[in-house]
């Protein structure tokens, strides 16, 4: 997976990512973080034209946004 | 009788490759070995395997699913895969890349009441480690293993999870049964937080996605015995699930030649997974 580039949207944004070129099936299968308000897509090879302009992160930085609790509801302790 | 000689995959080739092989001459596949355990013959060119010691024929085992832990999974339909009265079992292979983080998910399936019944894995929170699973509180409950060394065991490598339900309520009796690499782990605690997911049937995602591999996922709707589940686990190598008619089993890319995003069922439920948001097909099994 290293060579995958992940870059985050304000929900907002969806709307201009051309699904055809990202690794994410549909605007139906996205993960958003707990508020909401943020997604991501990702990619392989050259960046695609819609994402342009935006942020990119390598797969491991994108796992540790993810595991924070922006994105990740907090397991209840036991 | 003559004796049957051992051989590994190596001497196996070496034998086609110096001319050595001989047609009708038996051979047992070594421990650790493709297709180990099975007598394979030679015959006028190429092997023929025969079933390995547990009885089960073997496979071709050349492909897993590689996930990447963001937001990818298989989603095979919107099924009710578990009645809360009725026996089930689940089997799957993992080699998981990360459990020190995160709770890794193997499975998410739609049952019969309000809420989806989850399997995963932890060593993050003593409570959670190695194998925890259920639904909710007030249905088919939630349970761990509770076990540190357990967790530490499957932080790395392939290992062999099979979870088997016997159909009774858990509060009425003890209902669940894991085991990982055939080997039976006692239940050590209740567990919580499972989420909803009330209506899918997912692999490698639930309330936390999965990164790493699985493979040969099948769900039965009968509660395996242990003699099977040593058979299925076959000392680390994937056997054919066939005898034990599988609701569903999915090969995770063997019975689609390793490309596109259909991964097709093997069980009697035709419920064909797709590979979604990016999971890739990769050459690394058990074995």
């Amino acid at each position: 997976m290293n060579n995958r580039q992940y870059v985050i949207l304000n929900a907002d944004e969806v709307s201009t990512v051309n699904f055809d070129e990202v690794l994410e099936t549909s605007v139906d299968t996205l993960r958003y973080n707990v508020a909401g308000d943020q997604t991501f897509v990702k990619y392989e090879g050259a960046k695609p034209r819609s994402l342009y302009g935006k942020d990119t992160l390598s797969h491991s930085a994108m796992l540790t946004v993810l595991a924070g609790e922006a994105w990740t509801q907090p397991m209840e302790e036991l | 009788m003559s004796d049957i000689t051992v051989i590994n995959d190596s001497e196996q080739s070496s034998l086609v490759t110096n001319g050595l092989a001989k047609n009708g001459e038996l051979y047992l596949k070594a421990a650790g070995s493709t297709d180990a355990g099975a007598i394979v013959v030679y015959d006028s060119g190429s092997w023929r395997t025969f079933a390995n010691e547990a009885g089960l024929p073997s496979i071709t085992n050349t492909y897993s699913v590689d996930f990447d832990g963001t937001n990818d999974y298989m989603d095979f339909g919107t099924n009710t895969f578990i009645n809360s009265s009725s026996a089930f079992s689940v089997s799957a292979w993992f080699d998981v890349d990360n459990i020190t983080t995160t709770y890794p998910t193997i499975c998410t399936l739609k049952t019969n009441l309000t809420k989806g019944f989850v399997i995963s894995l932890s060593s993050l929170q003593a409570g959670y480690n190695g194998v925890w699973f259920g639904s909710s509180h007030n249905e088919l409950r939630g349970f761990s293993t509770g076990n540190s060394t357990l967790a530490t065991l499957i932080s790395s490598g392939w290992h062999h999870l099979v979870l088997t339900y016997d159909g009774v309520d858990p509060l009425v009796s003890s209902s669940f049964t894991v085991y990982v690499d055939g080997v039976n782990y006692a239940i050590g605690s209740s567990a919580v937080g499972l989420g909803n997911y009330a209506s899918v049937n997912y692999v490698g995602k639930g309330a936390y996605q999965f990164e790493g591999l699985i493979d040969e996922f099948a769900f039965f709707n009968t509660e395996l015995s242990s003699t099977d589940v040593t058979a299925i686990y076959n000392s680390g190598t994937p056997t054919d699930l066939s005898s034990y008619s599988p609701v569903g089993w999915w090969r995770m890319g063997d019975n689609d030649s390793g490309t596109g995003t259909t991964v097709t069922d093997q069980g009697s439920g035709g419920n064909d997974g797709t590979l979604t948001n990016g999971p890739t097909f990769s050459t690394t099994v058990p074995s």
